[in-house]
Order: C-alpha cells, then sequence, then structure tokens
C-alpha cells in the first residue's frame, strides 16, 4: 500500500506539471488587474455625483476577482479527475492506491492550490481597490474581513465543487458547464424570478454566500447558517463524487 | 464530390446531434430556460413596476425584459457548439470520422451546417415563444410585433443563436476540445453581459465582443447611454457577429487542417 504522503506527493506533481497550472495562475494575476479597472470604474462614477448622492455600488474591491478565481479554482478542481479520465491514466492511478486515498489526495492538493489563488488575489485587490478609491463615499464598498476570509473560503470551496462534480460526472465538458452554471447562471437566473423566490433561492448560491457570512445588511441568512451551506457545497459534491468513484468502473 | 455525398455527411453529423446524450439534453435546455426566463423577468417587471423610480419607469424597455433570459439561454447554444466539435477530439471518434470524410472541410462543412441548423430550428421555436410568453407576463407593460424594434429584436434573437454556437463550435475546434472552449467562452461571454461591457475604460474594446453585439441585435443595450448604449447598431451588430464567427471558423478550420489525429 502505497503511503498517503506518497499519494499527495504524486498528485501534486501531476497537478503543477500539466498545462491547466500555469493558465489558472495567469487568470488568478489577470483577475486582480481586472478588479482594479472596475474599482476604478466606480471610482470615475462617483466623482462625477454630488456629495450628498453618492453612487451605490454592489463591487467591493474584491467584486472582479469574485466573479473570476472561484471559476478558475472550480475549473482546476474538474480537470484534476476529468483529464485523467479522458487520457486513461485513471487506470494507472487507481492501481497505485485505493479510490478514496487518491480521491483525498487530490482533494488536499486542489484545496490547497485554491488556498493559494485566493491568498494571492484577494488581499491584493482588495488593498488595491481601496488604495484606488480613497476616501471617495461609495455606498456597499470595501468588504468585511470576515467576508474576505469567507471569500477566500468559497475560493477553495469551488475547487472542491469541481473535483467532486468532476468525479461524478466524468466528463471535463459536462463537470464544466456544471460549475459555471453554478456559479453563474444560477444566480442570475434567480435573480430573475419574481418576489421573495429570488431571494431565497439567491440567498443559498454560492457566490452570495460570502457577503452573508460577512453579515451583510441585506443577508437573508445568519453568518453561521451561510457558512455552513458553503461548507455544504464542497462535502456534497464530494460526497456525490467519492461515493460515484466507488461504485463504478473505471 | 457530388451534392448528395456532401448531404449524406450532413446527414451523418445530423445524426450524431440527435443521438448524443448531451446535445439532446442542451437543445430543450435553451428552449426552457429562454421561455421560463422570459416568464420570469416579465412577471418580476410588472410585479415590481409600481416601485420602480420613476425614470427607471419612464425609460422601461420592454424589450430588455423579453430576451434577457436569453443571455443566460444562449449558455446551452454555446454547449451544443462546442460539445459537437470537441467530444470528437475527447472520445477519439475524430479518427473514425476523418477515415469516413477524408476531405476534412467536407467533414466540417457538414457538422458546421448540422449545428447551425440544429440550433437555428430550436430558436425559431423558442424566440417567438419567449416573446409571447414575455408579453403575456409583462401585460400592460408589454410590446407587440408591430413596433418595428420587436421584430428587429425577434429577427436579431433567431440569428445570435445559431450564429454564437458557430463561433463556439470553431472556437472548440481550433483548441481541439470541449473543456478548454467552454472554460474561455463561459466566463467572457458571462462576465461580458454582466457588466464588464459597461466599465467605460474598457467598454471601446469589448463592446464589440460577441456576445455584446448579440445584446444589440436583441436590443438590451440602452440607445444613446453613455454606459449601456453602444456605439453601433443592429446593422453592424450581425456584421460584427458575423466576422467573429466566420474568425472562429477559419482558425477552426487551419488547426482541424493540419492536425495530427
Amino acid at each position: 500500500m502505497t503511503a498517503p504522503a506518497d499519494v499527495v506527493a504524486a498528485e501534486w506533481l501531476k497537478a503543477r506539471s500539466v498545462r491547466s497550472a500555469p493558465y489558472t495562475a495567469a487568470v488568478v494575476v489577470a483577475s486582480v488587474v481586472l478588479s482594479a479597472l472596475w474599482v476604478w470604474n466606480v471610482a470615475t462614477i462617483a466623482d462625477g455625483r454630488p456629495p450628498d448622492d453618492p453612487v451605490t455600488a454592489a463591487a467591493s474591491g474584491v467584486y472582479l476577482v469574485m466573479q473570476i478565481v472561484p471559476l478558475a479554482a472550480g475549473v482546476l478542481g474538474v480537470l484534476t479527475i476529468t483529464s485523467e479520465y479522458a487520457t486513461g491514466t485513471v487506470r494507472a492511478t487507481m492501481a497505485a492506491a485505493s479510490r478514496g486515498r487518491i480521491l483525498g489526495a487530490k482533494a488536499i492538493v486542489v484545496a490547497a492550490a485554491g488556498a493559494v489563488a485566493a491568498v494571492v488575489s484577494l488581499p491584493a485587490a482588495s488593498v488595491l481597490g481601496r488604495a484606488i478609491m480613497g476616501d471617495r463615499r461609495v455606498n456597499g464598498f470595501g468588504e468585511p474581513l470576515s467576508e474576505l476570509l469567507a471569500d477566500g473560503l468559497a475560493v477553495v470551496v469551488a475547487a472542491l465543487l469541481g473535483l467532486g462534480l468532476g468525479a461524478l460526472l466524468r466528463s471535463t465538458a459536462a463537470a464544466v458547464v456544471a460549475v459555471a452554471s453554478l456559479l453563474f447562471v444560477l444566480p442570475g437566473v434567480a435573480g430573475a424570478l419574481p418576489g421573495p423566490w429570488g431571494e431565497r433561492v439567491g440567498a443559498v448560491l454560492l457566490p452570495n454566500l460570502p457577503a452573508q457570512v460577512g453579515g451583510a445588511d441585506d443577508a437573508v441568512l445568519p453568518g453561521a447558517v451561510a457558512l455552513a451551506v458553503m461548507v455544504a457545497y464542497a462535502v456534497v459534491a464530494m460526497a456525490a463524487g467519492g461515493l460515484s468513484l466507488h461504485r463504478r468502473d473505471l | 464530390m457530388t451534392g448528395g455525398a456532401f448531404a449524406a455527411v450532413t446527414a451523418a453529423e445530423w445524426l450524431k446531434i440527435r443521438s448524443v446524450r448531451s446535445t439532446v439534453w442542451a437543445l430543450p435546455v435553451l428552449f426552457v430556460l429562454g421561455v421560463g426566463l422570459a416568464y420570469a423577468v416579465g412577471y418580476s417587471f410588472r410585479d415590481g413596476f409600481a416601485d420602480m423610480p420613476r425614470e427607471q419607469r419612464e425609460t422601461f424597455d420592454p424589450l430588455f425584459a423579453t430576451f434577457y433570459g436569453l443571455t443566460i439561454a444562449q449558455l446551452a447554444a454555446v454547449v451544443v457548439g462546442a460539445l459537437a466539435a470537441g467530444q470528437e477530439f475527447s472520445t477519439s471518434t475524430i479518427r473514425t470520422s476523418f477515415a469516413a470524410t477524408p476531405r476534412r472541410v467536407v467533414f466540417y462543412g457538414a457538422k458546421t451546417l448540422a449545428v447551425a441548423g440544429a440550433v437555428l430550428a430550436v430558436s425559431l421555436v423558442t424566440v417567438p415563444v419567449a416573446f409571447v410568453t414575455a408579453q403575456a407576463a409583462l401585460g400592460p407593460h408589454g410590446t407587440s410585433l408591430s413596433a418595428a424594434d420587436a421584430r428587429a429584436a425577434v429577427v436579431g434573437a433567431c440569428l445570435y443563436l445559431p450564429l454564437i454556437s458557430v463561433f463556439a463550435l470553431g472556437v472548440a475546434t481550433a483548441l481541439g476540445s470541449a473543456a478548454r472552449a467552454l472554460g474561455v467562452l463561459l466566463p467572457v461571454l458571462f462576465l461580458g453581459s454582466q457588466g464588464l461591457g459597461n466599465m467605460p475604460q474598457i467598454r471601446d474594446v469589448v463592446q464589440y465582443l460577441p456576445d455584446q453585439a448579440g445584446m444589440v441585435l436583441m436590443h438590451l443595450d440602452v440607445d444613446g447611454d453613455p454606459q449601456f448604449g453602444r456605439d453601433y447598431g443592429s446593422w453592424a451588430a450581425s456584421a460584427i457577429l458575423v466576422a467573429w464567427t466566420a474568425f472562429a471558423l477559419v482558425g477552426g478550420y487551419l488547426a482541424l487542417r493540419r492536425r495530427d489525429v
């Protein structure tokens, strides 16, 4: 039996040597630049407004980072497992150690990659955003530290969500579509639902959870509940993926 | 190659589309999302109309409520195009396809035609039904086909969906993978629609992305608005969209012509 540390090391070697790794890193850096542009845009609008009528912008300094980095982390999570199915290396991998141990090792690697992406992008974008905004008054700008931490957790959750859905669906395209639907499409759909239903459905969607953990004014869920829902995304996806991996033929 | 042979290759490509699980699912999703969101958006505008600021009530555009849902439903059209091309590479059926159709341009042309036809057929049903549904949901705030811009938007939407699908097909062929194509296209298309196209610093460039041209075609932009307006009209939008699609198709062909499979 291969030692757990060796399994993690093997998964880490795969993750950093495939082509998607530098692409993901580039996307993370680009997201910080775009985020700064976005804040600059809001600041420009704020300058053109009278002081007694400040701009209301749903844009914190990390707004665009949180549009981009969770998706990148999710796609990385997906590829970690589905590229093995596409190339057939999955048979060699699963012969090396038990399936549960392999999936666990992959989870550690993608969670760590997600955490690194979050640590690189979020504080930088937040500080940069505050610097650009200066002392302009913009309603809704800036995020409390608790929200920033929750943003970081959301990136890790997205990475594990991708891994779990990848293990469940075993097709890169299907899993990428599923992740993109959860992160981009469903919030759009929820926003279009009439009356209280849009709010209720929107409250439990992953992109809307960090602000509620941070105790935003328009939060529907208490912070602790929002945190639990966020963790549940990763747990449910990983459990479903793990079960599927355990039961099905390769 | 005779016309009959091309028809046979197209029939083969059509058979793939209608028998592969992912495309069989994605096309009905286009209809359900397009029509369902048309109703939901229309209803929420009608429901909240009285609470909207006066300025917004006066400039309210029923076409925005009608076709906003299609900016989300277009995901299905993009997925169909990307999968139709990309799955050939990931499943290696591309080898069989090339053995059966050694002239790659014929294979590629037939696939493009089959995808465009399938998505056009679904759009010709989805768009009119979505239009009628949205007007029913909007009630007194709706519009009708007697308005010229409503007719233009309906025609534009029917053309946009097949074109964006073929665009995705070209990108997936160029990249040799549906996943890579979707990884690039989904964020670009959605971030564009969700506000990147409205940022003054990059608007001058970003407004010419394919989804932005589609929003102009469907009359989702705001005429003359410095932020939500666009510097071009419907005809230019059609040309921009066709240019993007042609660009992606040519890129796909150049990659396909040389690719070792």
